[in-house]
C-alpha cells in the first residue's frame, strides 16, 4: 500500500497581496511531503475553483488577511457545490476574528487557522483529514 | 586608536578576564542573521575591525552620515511624528486626521484602500468586499478634496501609500494643493510610488516594471520642474521586512531598489544631485533586536552615502537619506493587547536613537482591527513621550561609540554591501526580481522565522509565552458594509455630473501619449494631471494605462 501525496491548492483570493503567510504554509506543507500548488495573488473564487479542479486537489487553502473571508469562502464553497466538486475541502487561514469561525464553518469551511496558529497544527490537520492509503 | 602599549595591556587583561570567567555556562548568542554576539565588546574589537572614527562615523551631516544626515538633528529640527491611518469612511478619516493634527502630529500618512492601490474603481468585480475595508476608499480628486476638507495640506507632510501608478496620486495631490490655494512650488509631501518592492512583498502591482518605471521617471521630471520640494518616491523596505526579510536583506534590497530607480531617472538627462532631493526612504524599525535595529539604520545610511558617492558621484552623497520609520504591525499581539503600547514605546525610543526624520507607530489594536481614534491617540503619545521626556534627542547619535553598536553597524554594512553585489551580479534589482531571487530569499527567511516562533526559540510575549486565558474585550473599529454601497453610488454620481467631454478627451490624451515612446517629451504626468482635474476616476485612468502597457504577470517564487 502506498501513500498518495495530498494535493493542496494554496490560494490568495481578492486584492490583498500580502503573501508571507501563504508562502510559509506552502513551504511547510511541501516539506511535509504534500503537493502544493500556489495560485499566486489576486485570484477570484472562479479562478481558484477552476484551478482546484484542473489540479485535482484534495483541499483548497484560502489565505485572507483583508477581512473579506466570509464573502470569499462562501463563494468558493458555492462554486464547488455548483460544479459537483464538494469533495474538495475548503480551509481558511489569515486574519480571522474568533467570532467569525463558527460562521465560516456553517458556510462549509472545514477548519479555520487564524494567524498565530503554529505551522505544525496546519500540517497535522491536513495529514489527518486527507492523508489516505491508495491501494496498489 | 590604541597605542601599542595600551593594546597589549588590554589584550592581556582581556585574556585574564576570560580565564577567570571561563566556568560560566552560556549558550551561543547570534543575531537573527547569524552574526555572533560576544559576551562583551571592548576597544579591542574596534581595533580589530579597523575602526576609524573619521572614516566610519564622521560628524553628523558630513559624509558618510552614519551619525545623522544633519549636523544638529533634533536639537535644531523637531522630529516629525504622525500617523499612517485611514478608515472606511472619508468623513471619519478626515476626522481622525484632524484629531491627529490637533495632538501635534505633523505627518499624515494616508492609507488608500486595496481597490485604490490596485488602480480599480469600486464597481469593478474584484472590488467586491474590499471597498474601504482596510483603509480609505479614495477614487478621484473629489474624494481627496473631501478627505482634506478643512485641513491645510501646506502645514503637514502628507504621505500617500500608493505604490503602483503613483503618478496618478501625485497628480491628485498636486491638484488638491492647487484647489486649496497652496503653491506646488513649495509643497512638501510624498507618494510612495515604490513599485519594485511590490513585486517582492506587498503584491499590489498594476503594470509591468518597464511601464511603471517610465511613469516614475515622468513624475520625477514633472516634479523637478513644477514641484521641486515634493517627493514623488519613497524607497521602502518596511514591507520587505514585514514579508520576512532579515536586516541584511532589508537593507540590501532597499539599496538595490534605490540604485535601480536612480539609474532609470538619470537616463532622462537629469543629474544625480537634482534626482536625490526628490526622493526619500521608508524602513521598518522594530523593538525586537533593539540595538540591532539601530545598527541597521546607521549601516544603511552609511552604505547609501557611499553608493551615492562612488556609484553616482553625488556632491552631497547620502543627504537624501531622509527617513520615515514605522514599527512593523506583524510583531504586535492580540492577546493582552495593551502590552503593544510598551512595544511602541520601545520602538519610539529606538527610532529617535537611530536618527530618523519621521516616525509613526501602529496602535495597540493593530492585531485585531484597523485603529480607532482612541488607539491612534495612545500611539501618538508614545512618540511624544520619547521626544519630550527621555532626553535622548538632546545630543546627536548618543549611542555612537558603543563598542557593540559600532561592531554591529560595521557587520551589517559589510554584509549588506555583499548582498547588493549579489544583486549586481544578477543584473541589478529589476533583473533579480525577474529571476525571483529576492522573492525566494524573503520567503525562505519568513519560513525560518516562523519555525523559530513555532518552536519557541523566538519568544513573543502573549503569543507563544506568557499568554493570558482571559478574553479581554476591546473597543474596535467596525467595518460598515454600507460604506461600499455608498461609495459605488457616489462614484456613479460623479461620473454623471462631471464634464464627460473633458474627461474623455483627457483619457484619450493619456492613451495617445502612452502609445508614444517614453521620454521627457512624452511626459504622461501632463495628460494625467488634466484627467485628474477633470475628475476622471483612478480606475478609468489606470484602465487606459493597462490597455496600453498590459498588466504585470506574477510568477510564484517556488
Amino acid at each position: 500500500m502506498t501513500r498518495k501525496r495530498i494535493r493542496v491548492l494554496a490560494a490568495k483570493p481578492g486584492l490583498d497581496g500580502h503573501d508571507r503567510g501563504v508562502l510559509i504554509i506552502s513551504q511547510a506543507l511541501s516539506n511535509a511531503g504534500m503537493e502544493v500548488i500556489y495560485t499566486g495573488r489576486k485570484q477570484t473564487p472562479e479562478s481558484i475553483v477552476e484551478a482546484s479542479i484542473q489540479e485535482d486537489v484534495d483541499v483548497i487553502g484560502l489565505s485572507i488577511l483583508s477581512g473579506n473571508h466570509l464573502m470569499m469562502a462562501a463563494k468558493v464553497v458555492k462554486l464547488l457545490l455548483e460544479k459537483n466538486m464538494s469533495h474538495i475541502a475548503v480551509i481558511v487561514g489569515g486574519f480571522i476574528p474568533d467570532n467569525d469561525i463558527p460562521a465560516l464553518k456553517e458556510l462549509g469551511v472545514r477548519e479555520v487557522f487564524p494567524s498565530g496558529t503554529p505551522l505544525g497544527s496546519v500540517v497535522e490537520y491536513i495529514e489527518q483529514s486527507f492523508g489516505n492509503l491508495a491501494n496498489d | 586608536m590604541l597605542t601599542k602599549e595600551e593594546r597589549e595591556r588590554e589584550e592581556s587583561e582581556y585574556r585574564q578576564w576570560v580565564k577567570e570567567t571561563e566556568s560560566i555556562q552560556e549558550r551561543e548568542f547570534l543575531t537573527e542573521e547569524g552574526i555572533p554576539i560576544k559576551r562583551v565588546y571592548t576597544p579591542l574589537d574596534l581595533e580589530e575591525m579597523g575602526f576609524d572614527y573619521l572614516r566610519d562615523l564622521g560628524f553628523p551631516g558630513k559624509y558618510p552620515l552614519t551619525r545623522g544626515i544633519e549636523p544638529s538633528m533634533y536639537r535644531a529640527k523637531p522630529w516629525t511624528i504622525g500617523t499612517a491611518s485611514g478608515l472606511a469612511g472619508i468623513e471619519e478619516s478626515n476626522h481622525i486626521y484632524k484629531e491627529a493634527i490637533s495632538r501635534g502630529m505633523t505627518l499624515i500618512g494616508v492609507l488608500h484602500d486595496m481597490v485604490a492601490q490596485n488602480g480599480l474603481d469600486p464597481d469593478h468585480p474584484m472590488a467586491e468586499g474590499e471597498i474601504g475595508r482596510v483603509a480609505v476608499p479614495i477614487y478621484s480628486l473629489k474624494d481627496f478634496e473631501e478627505l482634506f476638507d478643512g485641513i491645510d495640506i501646506s502645514k503637514i507632510y502628507l504621505r500617500n501609500n500608493i505604490m503602483s501608478v503613483g503618478i496618478v496620486t501625485i497628480a491628485m495631490h498636486l491638484a488638491l494643493a492647487e484647489k486649496q490655494g497652496v503653491s506646488i512650488k513649495t509643497l512638501r509631501g510624498a507618494t510612495q510610488s515604490d513599485f519594485l518592492k511590490e513585486y517582492i512583498s506587498r503584491g499590489n502591482w498594476i503594470l509591468p516594471p518597464r511601464a511603471e518605471m517610465r511613469l516614475l521617471c515622468d513624475s520625477f521630471t514633472y516634479c523637478l520642474e513644477h514641484a521641486p520640494l515634493y517627493n514623488p518616491l519613497s524607497v521602502s523596505s518596511y514591507h520587505i521586512a514585514e514579508a520576512g526579510a532579515n536586516r541584511i536583506q532589508e537593507g540590501a534590497y532597499l539599496l538595490a531598489i534605490a540604485i535601480a530607480y536612480v539609474e532609470a531617472v538619470l537616463k532622462r538627462g537629469i543629474n544625480v544631485d537634482q534626482v536625490a532631493p526628490l526622493f526619500n526612504f521608508f524602513m521598518r524599525l522594530e523593538h525586537r533586536g533593539f540595538l540591532e535595529e539601530i545598527a541597521k539604520i546607521r549601516a544603511v545610511r552609511a552604505a547609501w552615502s557611499r553608493i551615492m558617492k562612488e556609484r553616482f558621484n553625488s556632491k552631497s552623497p547620502g543627504s537624501n537619506f531622509y527617513l520615515w520609520i514605522r514599527e512593523g504591525g506583524s510583531t504586535l499581539t492580540k492577546d493582552q493587547y495593551l502590552i503593544n503600547l510598551v512595544r511602541m514605546g520601545i520602538t519610539s525610543l529606538a527610532g529617535m536613537l537611530s536618527g530618523c526624520q519621521q516616525m509613526t507607530v501602529p496602535a495597540y489594536d493593530e492585531a485585531i482591527s484597523i485603529p480607532t481614534d482612541k488607539s491612534l491617540r495612545s500611539a501618538q503619545r508614545c512618540m511624544q513621550i520619547v521626544e519630550h521626556e527621555t532626553g535622548v534627542g538632546n545630543t546627536v547619535d548618543p549611542l555612537g561609540g558603543s563598542y557593540y553598536l559600532e561592531y554591529l553597524t560595521h557587520e551589517y554594512k559589510i554584509k549588506m554591501r555583499k548582498e547588493v553585489e549579489v544583486i549586481d551580479g544578477l543584473g541589478g534589482m529589476v533583473a533579480a526580481i525577474e529571476k525571483r531571487y529576492p522573492q525566494q530569499q524573503i520567503a525562505l527567511n519568513a519560513y525560518k522565522q516562523q519555525k523559530k516562533i513555532d518552536s519557541g526559540e523566538t519568544i513573543i510575549v502573549g503569543l507563544n509565552r506568557f499568554c493570558s486565558d482571559e478574553k479581554e474585550s476591546v473597543e474596535t473599529y467596525e467595518y460598515d458594509p454600507e460604506v461600499a454601497r455608498k461609495r459605488i453610488e457616489e462614484i456613479q454620481e460623479l461620473r454623471k455630473n462631471r464634464d464627460n467631454e473633458r474627461v474623455k478627451k483627457a483619457l484619450d490624451k493619456i492613451r495617445r501619449v502612452a502609445e508614444k515612446p517614453e521620454g521627457n517629451e512624452n511626459n504622461l504626468a501632463i495628460p494625467i494631471m488634466e484627467a485628474v482635474k477633470s475628475y476622471a476616476t483612478r480606475g478609468e485612468m489606470c484602465n487606459v494605462l493597462r490597455e496600453v502597457f498590459g498588466e504585470y504577470k506574477e510568477r510564484s517564487p517556488f
